[in-house]
């Protein structure tokens, strides 16, 4: 498996020697997405606590990193503190949710990106209102596309390693013990909340960089990144690879990624009907609930 | 090394825990009673899950009624379930591996290691109690709460655990329903009937005296 999935995560070193830019573009924004959807995962699939409002460090760190290299701050610094900003916030939401058990975490960070698509809109001359920020290509992570899809890449392959790293420590192995019985592993000398609030922050902080990237990738910050959307789609990519499998998360991330971006999309605009897209998606998600509720990964992957 | 002193815990009108204090330093204490005396609410309030309404606990010389389970399985004091609990879809040596490091020693001590890679959801009843129990004992625990270990073992699993338990040297207090099993293996009993501590003392002496008879059977 694992010199497998060294083979896959060199493959894509060879994309921009063949595709054209368009599509070039496209998968490097995939690679975030993937990112995204583990970090998620993290949450979702090792701990057992569902955070629905994980776009939101995203967009924390999209806009922070945005709006500091348009006033002049370094790019990379600026990603850096979207990055820590994500993570604060992710500290302060998690040590208030994570102490409660049950639906609380669901709860509270479902209202957030309402809460923050709200703040965006009502200071425009901020953050840009509806149609958000430009970057400017001055202000990119490469001025080639090529040069973006790279570092894309590099980024993505460094988070991928990491959160490998930790589901397969023995802090992960508590985080799964925690996930299925946190009675059993408090009365073991694991402190649940601890462990839970760890991994909420390590989420957070991976996902605020990504946010960081992305906009500096695709040279513009809007309320998308905060979307529930977005939200959606990285549910259903973590569900359809399988919970807490890390391999399923990438699997997930990138055949949703790639049906919504690559198939659906056009296909909708070749109906004329916009949202056909997203329709087909959450019915897929609904019939996986059903028939797949291990994921593919879960499903068809022993170890 | 273990002082209830005085615990009360209320759920609404009704009294779990009434002024219970006992102590035990050594050795091996059985509780007893009817059902819903209140032994596994007591044993939820020794280990941090529920805090009294009044009274202290006492391990090792300090008060830990105020500190969260995990601390006090930290310092020693580690409790077991009396449903059962093992991490279900971890396997047999995950398990153990997530509590410590040297795995290997304590399931092939309980009988498990053949079964190490097991996920531990599919373990058969007696297999989960052992595993159980193996967690427990992972801890290097200073003193063991075991809530009706023998529950849902086999008349040769319950020999086995009870040989088992035996030959530890860990102070533990047992509630056990099977008082074959709990009189063979500890040196004092304490007897609970509605919350409260209705008699303490040897075994033998246990099913002489009649308020124990009377909270069991009823008045005659």
């Amino acid at each position: 498996m694992r010199a497998l999935a060294i083979i896959l995560a060199l493959i894509p070193l060879l994309i921009p020697l063949v595709a054209p830019k368009s599509i070039l573009f496209t998968i490097g924004l995939l690679f975030l997405f993937v990112v995204y959807v583990v970090t998620w995962d993290l949450v979702a699939g090792y701990v057992g606590e569902v955070n629905l409002g994980h776009v939101v460090f995203v967009g924390i760190g999209a806009y922070t990193s945005v709006l500091l290299t348009l006033n002049g701050l370094n790019m990379w610094l600026s990603i850096l503190v979207g990055g820590m900003l994500s993570t604060l916030f992710g500290l302060a939401i998690g040590s208030v949710c994570l102490r409660l058990r049950g639906y609380y975490l669901a709860l509270v960070t479902a209202i957030l990106p309402l809460v923050f698509i709200q703040i965006v809109n009502i200071y425009p001359n901020v953050f840009g209102g509806y149609e958000g920020l430009s970057v400017g290509i001055n202000n990119a992570l490469h001025r080639t596309v090529e040069g973006r899809f790279y570092i894309s890449y590099l980024f993505t392959l460094a988070s991928l390693i990491v959160i490998y790293k930790i589901v397969n420590s023995k802090f992960g192995l508590r985080l799964k013990a925690i996930r299925d019985d946190p009675d059993l592993a408090e009365s073991l000398g694991i402190d649940v909340f601890k462990h839970k609030v760890l991994a909420f922050v390590i989420s957070a902080f991976f996902s605020g960089i990504a946010g960081g990237i992305t906009a500096f990738y695709r040279l513009s910050v809007g309320v998308d990144l905060f979307g529930i959307s977005l939200m959606l789609l990285i549910i259903i990519s973590a569900i359809l690879g399988g919970l807490g499998t890390y391999y399923g998360a990438i699997i997930g991330a990138v055949i949703v990624y790639v049906l919504k971006y690559m198939v659906l999309t056009s296909f909708a605009q070749s109906l004329g009907m916009a949202g056909v897209d997203d329709l087909i998606l959450y019915a897929l998600l609904i019939v996986l609930i059903y028939k797949l509720p291990k994921g593919i990964f879960g499903t068809f992957y022993k170890s | 090394m273990l002082r209830v002193e005085g615990v009360t815990k209320r759920f609404g009108a009704l009294v779990a825990l009434d002024n219970v204090t006992f102590e035990v330093n050594s050795g091996r204490l059985g509780i007893i009673g009817p059902n819903g005396a209140g032994k596994t609410t007591l044993f939820n309030v020794i280990s941090g899950f529920l805090k009294p309404d009044s009274g202290r606990i006492i391990f090792k010389g300090r008060d830990i009624t105020k500190l969260k389970p995990s601390r006090i399985a930290e310092m020693g004091l580690i409790r077991t379930f009396q449903i059962l609990k093992v991490f279900r879809n971890l396997t047999v040596e995950e398990n153990v591996k997530a509590v410590c490091d040297d795995y290997r020693e304590i399931l092939e001590d309980v009988g498990l290691w053949e079964k190490r890679n097991v996920l531990a959801g599919n373990l058969s009843q007696g297999e989960m109690r052992l595993l159980g129990i193996a967690l427990a004992l992972s801890r290097n625990p200073k003193m063991l709460l075991l809530d009706e270990p023998f529950s849902g073992l086999s008349p040769v699993e319950c020999r086995s655990l009870a040989d088992y338990l035996r030959d530890l040297k860990v102070p533990s207090i047992i509630i056990e329903h099977k008082l074959g099993e709990l009189f063979d293996l500890v040196e004092r009993v304490v007897v609970l009937n509605f919350g409260r501590v209705i008699f303490e003392g040897k075994p033998s002496e246990v099913v002489e005296n009649e308020e124990v008879v009377e909270a069991y059977v009823g008045s005659s």
